[in-house]
């Protein structure tokens, strides 16, 4: 599981939060474990692990040298990396949202 | 850089066309009620997913019967579905129903054979997907408008589209309210936006989704925020 934090609102006590309270079964920190957290604070870095993701089939590296395959790719959140390019000034941040797909 | 930033865009056009092709491109809207109510069938915003949903479905199939037809001015009709003015798009749907009707209508009688059963066939799809735009079949109605065009001829051409293609489900979200709008749960190779006011509940949702795709949470949990509102470590 790969969540592409943005705006730095990734907890790692509320998710073991989470995951004590609903499950069952076992402590929390292995579970945790495989969720990784990678940060990217402007559209060019989100952009650049989402193209990691695709040109290496799905592989990202991580630090350390180890690799992730992620089944899930939760980005939190795209507008938060778009907004700031969006002004009345200019019309580049515009069209970079549209050709990325991100509004129509 | 440069390097950089074109491979960025290039991999971000090819996941804009993947999405264009597959059509499994969901807008799920979060309430600012959803912390505070029960969240559980009112939390997010069924209406304007359904119609959403729907109207994906249309300009698909109406997408499909342009190019059979080639003709462009459905195209069009179509491609007014995609303005930004989402919650008026009921009205759009309508408008293209009836010039979906009126093409098949005028253009029955000069089509031959091959191009007749792909209209039929379109026609069916097309009604399919009226009748059930609000549930999981819809998803295999929009699967087969996806699908390449046939080339045989009008029978072969009619079998193409019979079986429905239905991506593997990857994981539920957790959330019986937010996996009923979404078919289900989570689908491999489906993007899903989740939208909402500030402090409604989106970061929460991702998380729950986040920690049910790795398979640890059970799949029948009650509501996380009912508890969360009393114990949660911080705040929303």
């Amino acid at each position: 599981m790969l969540y592409l934090d943005s705006t730095a609102g990734f907890s790692a006590a509320r998710l073991a939060y989470f995951m004590q309270r609903e499950s069952s079964a076992g402590p929390a920190a292995p579970r945790l474990a495989e969720v990784r957290c990678v940060r990217a604070f402007d559209v060019h870095a989100v952009l650049a692990v989402l193209d990691e993701l695709a040109s290496g089939g799905g592989m990202l590296s991580l630090a350390g040298g180890a690799s992730l395959r992620p089944s899930l790719v939760v980005v939190d959140s795209a507008s938060v990396v778009l907004s700031p390019l969006l002004t009345t000034k200019h019309s580049q941040g515009a069209l970079g949202a549209v050709h990325h797909g991100a509004c129509r | 850089m440069r390097n950089r930033k074109q491979s960025c865009q290039t991999a971000a056009s090819m996941a804009s066309k993947k999405i264009d092709r597959t059509i499994r491109y969901m807008r799920v809207c979060t309430r600012d009620g959803w912390n505070r109510t029960n969240g559980r069938a009112n939390a997010f915003d069924r209406g304007r997913v359904v119609t959403l949903r729907a109207a994906r479905i249309i300009i698909a199939l109406c997408s499909l019967a342009a190019r059979i037809v080639n003709m462009p001015g459905l195209s069009g009709a179509a491609a007014a579905l995609l303005s930004p003015t989402c919650l008026s798009i009921e009205h759009a749907r309508l408008r293209v129903i009836a010039s979906a009707e009126q093409l098949a209508n005028a253009s029955h009688a000069h089509l031959d054979e091959e191009r007749a059963a792909l209209l039929a066939v379109q026609s069916a799809a097309f009604e399919e997907a009226r009748a059930c735009a609000c549930s999981g079949p819809a998803l295999d109605a929009a699967a087969r408008a996806f699908s390449p065009l046939p080339t045989g001829t009008g029978s072969a051409a009619a079998g193409h589209f019979t079986p429905a293609t239905v991506t593997p489900l990857l994981t539920v979200t957790g959330s019986a309210a937010f996996d009923s709008l979404l078919c289900g749960g989570l689908r491999r190779g489906e993007v899903v936006e989740l939208c909402g006011a500030p402090a409604s509940g989106k970061t929460q949702v991702r998380l729950r989704a986040l920690l049910a795709a790795a398979g640890r949470l059970s799949l029948r949990l009650p509501a996380l925020h009912l508890r969360r509102r009393q114990r949660s470590p911080r705040g929303s």
